[in-house]
């Protein structure tokens, strides 16, 4: 019970991040490599999750699939931290009308359906990955404001904040210097949780067409793919469907015992 | 008479409170309600009272960890009751605050060096080997060796803490330090430990204590003079060992009767009921008035003003009071 | 003397951590007589609490408790859960330090008082709702019907904390447990709590096992003294004794460190070292490395306790040599 959410969760994304390592210098067949001899095979030694549409070998779209998914996940929690923490910390610490204001924007911004705010976003600037990076992105900011403002709500009553004003310590010096190093664990385990709905949001996305584009591979835009198909060759939208739900379980598990290890101490 | 090194003149602190609706007017807790006293270069000021009185509030305000809502703070003549800025920062070299809890006022995940070195670079002191210098000076003074400079406070037991606590209101050389609580979360050999280190620091220092405390027999055994606080307010104050055994105030006196002590010569205990009033809404009249058993009219009506009984003692109180 | 009550023998209390044993509490022996107000000093991390808790049987899940607590003639320690539970709250309550963290949050302070009386008694509804203004009264309340639907956070600290010795009083116990029940209050209402505490002491004979680490309220409350240290009791003694001729180094070197009036002006007596912690087995005096009288064998041996006059007994080799009460 103590660290077995914990021990799943990171076997899990070990697994996960050994496969895409091992992706990037090789897959069993060239992701490309259509064989139309071969379409529709399924599932057999030569072929471990059997081949889509063209022919092509499921096992090594989906290996490559996971950097998309991880490079998209990496990045877009990447954006809603930096500016997430930014916005909390000076939310949480400085108070007063900016804070009630930014955090109405938040709220705003939570209330707004995630993938609502996605299709907007890629409708005016268009398709692709690095918009896709963008939008996951913009959307993730709410929740780590909302969890290190509270953070900084706590922690700026705290002693050895009035200590380091008395010692004469700015503002920003208390904000970065004095109390981030404090407030690290939520923050961390928003960030597991972030990942794994970032991962899920550009399938999503990718699945309708507006995450990431070919040639970059996408879990996502392969479930899409495979749909017409899915009576003939079911193992063409399960390995995906698969990988996907490993991810996204693998980092809410890391999570929830993150978080269980917190409320512990 | 030399000039005081701190004067502060009808100082008060209100916090408001969060309003119903935008039509309901403001309530403001009263916290420090109107506090006049000096206090002499060297000694040590006791201000006493019970939890709710406003000290460690008043004690924040004169570090200017709250702005003062009104009134007069004059440090070393200069009057620093709405400073900012530079000057604040200027300031904060002078006036240092020790606090109650040694587990909370050290940051948990920086080393000793870290949080000892800090308040000298905040201060522009760029010259890393004079930092050194100052802190391991002072690591010494405390009886800590350079070792403990790599530790984290968790493990440093709760007097080790707090020596450091002392030490690093030290590092930046103030001449006025306030003490708020410094003992009260500690065993009673560890607290004899701190005590003897504020008092041996007043001395190689030149120090100014101004040490705020609910145990009266700490107050008494460190202060030279001891101001009693109670809602707000001070009701009395003089020379330690005056206020000690020729008490005035009702409510001096019942704290008094009421610790208790291993004196042999136990006076009558005076038990006070009833609860202390809600400091937004304090009673009209004296302050006290709604638990002093000597209570008359006047008492209901009128604040009374501080009365002169000599220059070592001072009492707010109408039974003393001059028509 | 009053009939024995309670017969602590031997309790030791320890902790595994890795197949090794951590003792907190070690070897402690003392009784408490009816009506009887026992006091337990010490500094943080003597061993006090638990002891108190090992009493009620409130002790943490991996505390490995060995000894005997016989209450009435029966060892406490070799009954079993359900049998320790049916005599807490009824035979032995708990009086705690913080009253805002033992008085459950969401419930009014009156039901929590009712609550003890339903578990303990054959009490209906009513009857209990009854029972409880009487008990509000007695402890000094005035307007109970209200105060009975009020919640903790709408009380202040010391209204509190006479809830919780409502509830600890509400079945009329033999043993109040009492751990530090003023620490955490204003003097003027620690006054208040004392006195109370001492009404109920002799207006239903309720002995009192008074935890503290303030010399000054012990004196004013207790009829016997248990000084404890690192897990032992070094100094035992009747109340008078203690403070006219304390034996054993650490309660002398104690009343020392106490600032008083007499003292002003003068560095107060600090005792050098600190408290050995749990993880220190070493042989010998606990207080061998701080003590000014220490001799040789104080640090290979413990000493054990002895009488030195009536009821007062202290465990030091020095104490022994200066008395001529060496072993042949």
């Amino acid at each position: 019970m103590k660290k077995t959410n914990i021990t799943i969760g990171a076997v899990i994304l070990i697994f996960l991040l050994a496969m895409m390592t091992v992706s990037i210098f090789y897959t069993p067949y060239p992701v490309t490599q259509m064989n139309i001899k071969e379409r529709f095979s399924p599932p057999s030694p030569k072929h471990f999750f059997g081949t889509d549409n063209f022919g092509r070998d499921i096992l090594s779209r989906v290996m490559s699939g996971s950097q998309t998914a991880f490079f998209v996940g990496a990045l877009a929690v990447s954006i809603g931290l930096v500016f997430g923490v930014l916005i909390g910390a000076l939310s949480g610490y400085i108070g007063g009308i900016f804070d009630e204001i930014t955090m109405r924007i938040m709220d705003a911004m939570l209330a707004f359906p995630g993938i609502l705010f996605a299709l907007m976003f890629v409708a005016i600037f268009g398709v692709g990955i690095k918009n896709t990076i963008t939008a996951i992105g913009i959307m993730s900011i709410p929740s780590f404001a909302r969890v290190t403002r509270s953070s900084y709500l706590q922690h700026k009553e705290f002693e050895y904040v009035k200590s380091a004003k008395a010692k004469g310590a700015s503002p920003l010096r208390i904000i970065f210097f004095h109390i981030l190093p404090n407030v690290t664990s939520p923050i961390i385990v928003s960030s597991t949780l972030g990942f794994a709905r970032a991962v899920l949001s550009e399938a999503g996305l990718s699945y309708l067409g507006l995450g990431v584009q070919p040639p970059y591979p996408s879990w996502g835009r392969m479930l899409n793919e495979s749909q017409v198909f899915i009576s003939i060759a079911p193992w063409y939208a399960i390995a995906p469907g698969v990988f996907i739900t490993l991810l996204v379980l693998g980092f809410n598990f890391l999570g929830d015992g993150l978080q269980d290890l917190e409320s512990l101490k | 008479m030399e000039k005081p090194i701190l004067e502060v003149r009808n100082l008060k602190k209100y916090f408001p409170l969060r309003r119903n609706s935008i039509f309901s007017q403001i309530k403001y807790l009263k916290a420090v309600n109107d506090v006049s006293f000096s206090v002499q270069k060297g000694e040590i000021f006791g201000i006493v009272g019970e939890s709710g009185c406003g000290k460690s509030t008043l004690g924040q305000t004169l570090m200017h960890l709250y702005k003062p809502t009104s009134g007069r703070i004059i440090f070393n003549g200069q009057d620093i009751s709405f400073v900012d800025g530079r000057i604040l920062k200027e300031l904060r070299k002078k006036i240092q605050i020790i606090f109650q809890d040694p587990y909370g006022s050290l940051n948990p995940r920086k080393k000793i060096g870290w949080i000892l070195e800090e308040p000298l670079i905040i201060h522009g002191m760029k010259d890393k080997k004079k930092r050194m210098d100052k802190v391991s000076e002072l690591m010494e003074l405390a009886g800590f060796n350079t070792s403990y400079l790599n530790r984290y406070p968790s493990e440093l037991s709760g007097g080790q803490r707090q020596r450091i606590c002392i030490i690093s209101s030290l590092i930046l050389e103030p001449e006025l330090i306030i003490a708020d609580e410094p003992v009260s979360a500690l065993d009673v050999s560890v607290q004899a430990q701190i005590l003897n280190l504020m008092t041996d620091l007043q001395k190689n220092y030149n120090l100014t204590y101004i040490f705020i405390s609910h145990n009266l027999n700490v107050v008494h055994y460190i202060s030279t003079r001891i101001a009693i606080m109670y809602l707000g307010e001070f009701v009395e104050y003089g020379q330690a060992e005056r206020i000690y055994t020729a008490p005035l105030h009702p409510y001096t006196t019942a704290l008094f009767s009421a610790v208790p002590t291993l004196d042999q010569n136990k006076k009558e205990r005076i038990i006070i009921e009833g609860e202390l009033p809600d400091p937004v809404n304090p009673p009209v009249g004296c302050p006290f008035n709604t638990r002093c058993r000597h209570a008359f009219e006047r008492c209901f009506k009128e604040k009374p003003e501080f009365t002169k009984i000599d220059d070592n003692h001072y009492v707010k109180c109408h039974l003393y009071g001059k028509e | 003397m009053n009939e024995k009550l309670f017969e602590i023998k031997d309790l030791s209390i320890s902790f595994k951590k890795k197949d090794e044993h951590f003792f907190a509490v070690k070897s402690v022996d003392f009784d408490i007589h009816k009506g009887e107000i026992v006091g337990l000093v010490g500094e943080s991390g003597c061993g006090k609490t638990l002891t108190g808790l090992s009493i009620i049987g409130l002790t943490p899940g991996d505390a490995v408790i060995s000894g005997q607590i016989n209450f009435k003639g029966m060892n406490l320690l070799s009954k079993n859960k359900e049998e320790r539970r049916s005599t807490r709250g009824k035979s032995i309550s708990m009086i705690f330090q913080e009253p805002m963290t033992s008085l459950n949050p969401l419930m009014k302070v009156g039901d929590q008082i009712r609550e003890t009386l339903l578990i303990n008694m054959r009490i209906d509804k009513l009857q209990a709702k009854q029972k409880v203004y009487e008990i509000m009264k007695s402890v000094g309340f005035a307007d109970v019907c209200n105060l009975y639907k009020k919640y903790p956070h709408e009380l202040s600290g010391g209204m509190r904390q006479r809830v919780v010795i409502c509830i600890a009083i509400a079945c009329n116990p033999d043993l109040i447990i009492a751990d530090e029940p003023t620490t955490a209050l204003d003097v003027t209402v620690q006054a208040q709590i004392l006195e109370l505490l001492k009404k109920i002491n002799l207006e239903t004979n309720s002995s009192i096992l008074f935890i503290s680490h303030d010399f000054g309220v012990i004196k004013e409350m207790c009829s016997q003294v248990i000084v404890m240290y690192a897990g032992y009791i070094v100094e035992k003694s009747c109340i008078e004794r203690i403070f006219s001729n304390p034996i054993h180094p650490y309660t002398q070197a104690l009343l020392k460190c106490i600032p008083a009036p007499e003292k002003k002006g003068n560095p107060l007596f600090s005792i050098k070292g600190k408290v050995p912690s749990i993880y220190d087995n070493s042989e010998g005096c606990p207080f061998f490395n701080r003590c000014s009288y220490a001799l040789e064998r104080c640090r290979k041996e413990l000493p054990e306790l002895r009488e030195y006059e009536p009821e007062h007994l202290t465990r030091c080799f020095y104490a022994e040599e200066k008395n001529g009460k060496t072993d042949s």
